[in-house]
């Protein structure tokens, strides 16, 4: 049966014990292919689809483009890519690497290419006659590859004097690649832990472990500040239903406690949701099924406890994916989404908390997470911040929108497999950036951002360390309210 | 040669014409129909446009963002931008041309300004065709319309400019009839090439935006 009477795929995998791949739509359209190819990937997988990929990958693409509002941009693009080199001058990446699947315009081009010739009556009408090479097994190793060493930072695009946005060819290319079971296994384990697993988390830490660091970090406060912070759990109609990424619980002690200190002392009304306590949305950077589900579990828990705003904790992606698609999935009564830096700022003008500038010494610089500064979300709000907190800020070059990215994101941080990429290629620009301030602190108020930045100090032997926006905060508030 | 002429600036100039202008109406009218579409489909359907409308803006008049990346080559391509503009549509000698297909006031180029412009249309073309056969970069990203569009756009200045003039190896009419040819065959091939971009540069932001825009149960049966 040809593909191309699939047209909602249910399931594709394959059999090695009958020796066939199967393609399962809805109805009674299946497909079966016997095996025949051997490939390999260059990082680890499940259950990676090896045969027949090509048309595992059109039958995919098609299911999606019939389903969402990918074919718009394509036929746009399509028509449009000048080709101009622009966005290779700016990209991270290709300056490094000179490899030519680094260029942004080329890594889009090529699921363009693949649009045009399988999906548009000119391009099937000219590859007919001319012959013209249809999407081949070559043009999935292609992207597979270089569709992961991209951070998705989206650089590119502001580049563009056309205007594409790299980042949603990317992120197109990742989803259909996802619908044929080619992801990262570090991004495939966390999702179905945080979606299905016991612990709903994408670091599976379960709820037992929770409660204990939450009294851990208590005490800590106890013993620094000498007060008593309460870390409230399910606490019902609070104002604010805070979600940090998960892995703050584990590795960002001080992050956590800072928000925590900031909070107690504004007495703002806040809580932890005991059903789930992770904001990280991997599928912000592979799939818009994974975007959607972590989504609607965020807004069952924020329901559930009657609470009337989200609270992000510090993490570029998750506030993004939060804030700008949360509304697009919420049935109900709108949710507003907060990140923990406005909130802190906002009670910062309003002189709700106080800090002691002088309590920070060592030279700062920012980084601006690219999630929450290439569209201009958070780029003024975090340095206000800093600037009561510290003394000594130093600016790095560029900045702001136009930041260079850490060299992890868009989930390649997650993939160890990729770790010399990231190091050697990804982040180079940004560890020669980060030398050249001179700075001895690095602060990054993005889990993603942190841990590149920390494995770049420590690769490129940087005397600096890294910390985020709230771990600068704890050391510098002064705590007034005791109880 | 006479007659082809009359054929070329006649009828197959109006019909490659009309083909321009229904091809790129229909081009914006798919655009902004697949935006509505868009639209339709999802539950948060509220867009930024002063915000779009600010950023297309500071990319069709781009004089703040040339010097953003590139800046010398972003000038070339700016330089050639005008060039191709303003040449065709306000040329003295285009003039009857316009007046014979749209009976419309129509303002005219002084001819040393056209030529100017027309040269530096030229250098700038040659520039870019360079730098796309030359530089690596530029190279790995090319395919074959990269090449042949623009070199097609150079040889309509080109024959245009040496028509009349006195070192003109080929003869007047000749030369007219090449560039009235390769004129036509540009307006013709607008709708169907890069060229698109002419009129679908002002949408792209809104149709990227409107993209982000996913709808639920995106990728399965809906």
């Amino acid at each position: 049966m040809p593909f191309s009477v699939i047209l909602d795929i249910i399931d594709i995998r394959a059999e090695k014990t009958t020796g066939f791949l199967i393609i399962k739509g809805n109805g009674f359209s299946t497909a079966m292919y016997p095996l025949k190819y051997e490939f390999k990937y260059p990082y680890n997988m499940e259950n990676p689809l090896e045969h027949h990929r090509v048309e595992a990958f059109l039958t995919v693409f098609e299911s999606i483009l019939k389903n969402s509002n990918y074919v718009n941009i394509l036929d746009v693009y399509s028509r449009i890519s000048m080709k101009c080199s622009r966005c290779a001058s700016e990209c991270q990446l290709y300056q490094i690497s000179g490899d030519a699947r680094d260029i942004p315009c080329y890594r889009s081009s090529i699921l363009i290419r693949i649009y045009k010739r399988h999906f548009t009556m000119g391009g099937r009408f000219i590859g007919a006659i001319s012959g013209r090479a249809a999407m081949t097994e070559s043009d999935i190793d292609e992207m597979l590859e270089s569709y992961y060493h991209c951070t998705a930072c989206g650089r590119c695009s502001l580049y563009c004097p056309l205007g594409i946005d790299h980042r949603l060819i990317l992120r197109l290319g990742r989803f259909i690649l996802s619908g044929m079971g080619i992801v990262p296994k570090s991004l495939t384990v966390s999702v179905r832990e945080q979606l299905e697993g016991s612990t709903g988390n994408t670091s599976a830490i379960p709820l037992k472990a929770l409660h204990t660091t939450l009294e851990f970090l208590n005490e800590e406060i106890w013993e620094i500040k000498g007060v008593d912070v309460a870390f409230p759990i399910d606490v019902e109609n609070a104002e604010y239903v805070f979600f940090p990424p998960v892995s703050d619980f584990i590795m960002e002690a001080d992050t956590l406690m800072g928000i925590a200190c900031v909070l107690h002392e504004a007495n703002v009304s806040w809580t932890i949701a005991s059903g789930n306590y992770d904001a990280i949305n991997y599928g912000l950077f592979y799939s818009d099924e994974v975007l959607e589900k972590v989504l609607l579990k965020m807004i069952g828990e924020v329901r559930r406890l009657k609470g009337k705003k989200i609270l992000i904790g510090e993490c570029g992606h998750a506030f993004r994916s939060a804030q700008r698609f949360l509304s697009l999935y919420n049935d109900g009564e709108a949710i507003p989404v907060v990140s923990v830096i406005e909130l802190t700022y906002d009670l910062m003008k309003a002189g709700k908390i106080e800090f002691d500038a002088d309590a920070v010494k060592e030279a700062v610089t920012y980084h601006d997470p690219c999630n929450i500064a290439r569209d201009g979300l958070l780029v003024d709000t975090p340095r206000s911040i800093l600037r009561a907190c510290i003394k000594n800020y130093i600016e790095m070059e560029p900045h702001g929108s136009r930041n260079y990215c850490c060299g992890g994101g868009g989930g390649t941080v997650t993939i160890n497999e990729l770790k010399s990429y990231r190091m050697d290629v990804a982040g180079k620009k940004k560890a020669e950036q980060l030398k050249e301030t001179g700075a001895e602190i690095v602060i990054a108020p993005c889990a993603n951002c942190k841990k590149q930045l920390g494995e770049l100090i420590q690769h490129y032997k940087l005397v600096m360390r890294q910390a985020g926006l709230h771990d600068i905060i704890f050391s510098a508030i002064r705590m007034r309210r005791r109880q | 040669m006479e007659s082809l002429l009359n054929f070329a600036m006649g009828p197959l100039f109006r019909f490659c014409f009309a083909l321009m202008v229904l091809g790129l109406l229909r081009r914006a009218v798919i655009g902004l129909y697949g935006i509505r579409q868009s639209m339709n489909s999802v539950r948060d359907s509220s867009l930024r446009y002063r915000q779009i409308f600010a950023d297309t803006l500071s990319w069709v008049i781009p004089i703040k963002r040339l010097p953003e990346a590139k800046p010398v080559f972003s000038a070339i391509s700016f330089d050639f931008h005008i060039g191709l503009i303003f040449v065709p549509l306000f040329l003295a000698d285009h003039y009857n041309l316009w007046r014979s297909t749209i009976d419309i006031p129509w303002p005219r180029l002084g001819r040393a300004v056209a030529d100017i412009a027309t040269l530096l249309t030229l250098c700038a073309g040659g520039v870019m065709l360079t730098r796309r056969i030359f530089i690596k970069e530029v190279r790995r990203i090319s395919d074959l319309q990269d090449y042949v569009i623009l070199t097609l756009l150079l040889c309509i200045f080109l024959t245009g400019y040496i028509s009349s003039r006195p070192y003109n190896p080929l003869s007047y009419s000749t030369t007219l009839l090449l560039h009235t040819l390769l004129g036509n065959a540009a307006l013709a091939l607008m709708p169907f090439t890069k060229l698109a971009h002419a009129v679908l540069c002002p949408f792209v932001r809104i149709i990227s935006i409107a993209a982000w825009k996913l709808p639920a149960t995106i990728g399965r049966k809906s």
